[in-house]
């Protein structure tokens, strides 16, 4: 009997084994395709002893360097951001980043304000995949899904991805067990590249300019939680010049006055270009879309310095316990932007974003 | 062999799951490269320029072509998936595309002045009785900022100030 019982035991854990493999092996690695989906798990092998928390969509993970608020202020950042991070994902990123840490500030990019329903399973995954399981994790996938997921396949990828074995690559096999490699700086995806835009683009009209119930809810909800843990809650906007992402002067608005209303400091950086030095001709990659590297370290110089008359921020420089950790960031944010320069010299052109591999 | 078949049972389901066709999430944003299986007949609400009839919902390639080279251009990719989306600037219209399936479909097509008009004649301009009385009683989500008709997965929207139409604008829902 206990024989039997033994050898049903082994078939079972074999088995287990045998889909926990296949799993590791079909979930998507991000790592030729949609790298943007690795920066939410890079987070937990951070030091979690940050000034500043960055939370968005690319708007602050392409556009906000931590490097630069580093040397220029010694202020310690990192930024929590991944592709179109809707606001029920940054409010669960935050209640998750509490658990972890307590910075100063979350500095929190309204673009997402715009969308009042989940837009793609895609986004979901490439926001929700990396977190770590959590109560806020599982309340987040809650609030996210579309109508055509279902949790259990949060829980068990394979259910989701089982169909990609005939998409399998060798990424898939040789980051299955293992971490692949870092592609961030502290959230920060870097691309030197220019592809400048002469004129400012303008947005179409629109029927309605009203912000989503939903987003007024998320977005009071984060004031609360920042309130409740005595972080400051900041909000920014980011310089952009494109049709598509355009920021109306009725959504300028509105957020301002929730702003004033409830003391919030409001930062849209659309008026502050020239002052930030900001030349849309050199300053981003994709015609206005995102930042270069020239443009975000102009963007974060200019920031970094509100940043800390605002929250009274004190230098770490010579800290052993940051400088250490911050010496190393700014190294390998040297080796990245020295790949993508020969890169750039060999092709004439990038594909994509580089990271330590 | 007996003692092995629970897991040989189990093994199997798992293969099986494996080899069964589901649908794998966009994780490329392409999904071919080829327009196979698009139609080229518009869906809705037409729009005419220059002699030309199109709408949303068809392949962009014919009606560029058309449409002759545009006064500006501007493509961006999306944050991480679903293509390029491309505005095209022509005198008084922007065709806007998305590459998502792997060729370029029109999604939207917006009029900014008077100059071009919908198939109804209405224009940048017309009064909101006009349009009301050219396409009837608007659609649910409708506002005194804009009149929307829906029709064969699509809509027709004209953006109102003080009413009259400041924009008209062909939407693929």
């Amino acid at each position: 009997m206990t024989k039997r019982i033994l050898k049903i035991t082994a078939a079972v854990l074999v088995t287990l084994l045998v889909l926990f493999a296949l799993q590791r092996v079909l979930t998507p690695k991000y790592v030729s395709e949609a790298q943007d989906g690795r920066l939410i798990a890079e987070y937990y092998s951070s030091a979690k002893n940050h000034d500043v928390v960055f939370i968005g969509d690319c708007e602050v993970y392409e556009n906000i360097s931590p490097v630069t608020l580093w040397e220029e202020y010694g202020i310690s950042s990192y930024v929590r951001g991944s592709p179109q991070q809707l606001i029920w994902h940054s409010y669960y990123l935050m209640e998750e980043t509490l658990k972890y840490e307590k910075p100063d500030a979350f500095v929190f990019n309204v673009l997402s304000m715009k969308y009042g329903e989940p837009q793609s399973e895609a986004y979901n995954r490439l926001a929700l995949d990396g977190m770590k399981w959590s109560a806020s994790k599982v309340d987040a996938i809650n609030a996210s899904m579309t109508e055509e997921e279902e949790f259990i396949t949060y829980v068990f990828p394979l259910l989701r991805f089982h169909s990609r074995w005939s998409e399998l690559k060798a990424e898939d096999f040789r980051y299955a067990f293992q971490k692949a490699p870092q592609l961030s700086i502290n959230g920060y995806l870097m691309r030197i590249d220019v592809d400048g835009v002469e004129e400012l683009r303008k947005g179409q009209e629109l029927a309605d300019y009203s912000f989503k119930d939903i987003c007024w809810e998320y977005l009071d909800k984060m004031r609360l939680l920042c309130q409740e843990n005595g972080v400051k809650l900041i909000l920014m906007k980011a310089p952009t010049n494109t049709p598509q992402w355009y920021w109306y002067d009725q959504w300028d608005v509105q957020v301002e006055a929730y702003a004033k209303e409830h003391g919030l400091r409001y930062y849209n950086f659309l008026k502050n270009t020239e002052e930030i030095g900001l030349d849309y001709t050199t300053d981003t990659y994709d015609q206005g879309g995102h930042l270069n590297l020239s443009g975000a370290e102009k963007l974060s110089k200019y920031f970094g310095n509100i940043l800390v008359q605002e929250l009274k921020l004190e230098s770490h420089h010579g800290e052993k316990d940051y400088q250490q950790v911050w010496d190393t960031l700014c190294a390998q944010y040297e080796q990245i932007r020295q790949t993508q320069e020969r890169l750039l010299a060999e092709n004439g052109k990038l594909t994509g974003f580089t990271g330590l591999d | 062999m007996k003692k092995y078949s629970i897991a040989i049972l189990l093994l199997a389901a798992v293969l099986l799951l494996c080899a069964c066709t589901g649908t794998t999430p966009d994780t490329t944003g392409a999904s071919g490269n080829s327009n196979a299986g698009a139609s080229d007949t518009p869906i809705g609400y037409l729009f005419t320029y220059n002699g030309l009839e199109f709408g949303v919902d068809m392949p962009a390639a014919d009606v560029l072509k058309a449409l002759g080279t545009p006064k500006d251009k501007y493509t961006s990719k999306s944050c991480a998936f679903n293509g390029e989306d491309t505005v095209y600037y022509y005198s008084s219209i922007q065709v806007s595309t998305n590459n998502e399936q792997g060729y370029e479909r029109i999604y939207s097509i917006y009029l900014e002045d008077d100059l071009v008009s919908t198939q109804k004649g209405i224009c940048v301009g017309s009064t909101e009785a006009a349009v009301k009385e050219a396409y009837g009683e608007p659609g649910s989500k409708s506002s005194d900022a804009a009149l929307i008709y829906e029709k064969d997965g699509m809509t027709l929207t004209f953006n109102l100030k003080d009413g009259k139409v400041t924009t008209i604008i062909y939407n693929l829902v």
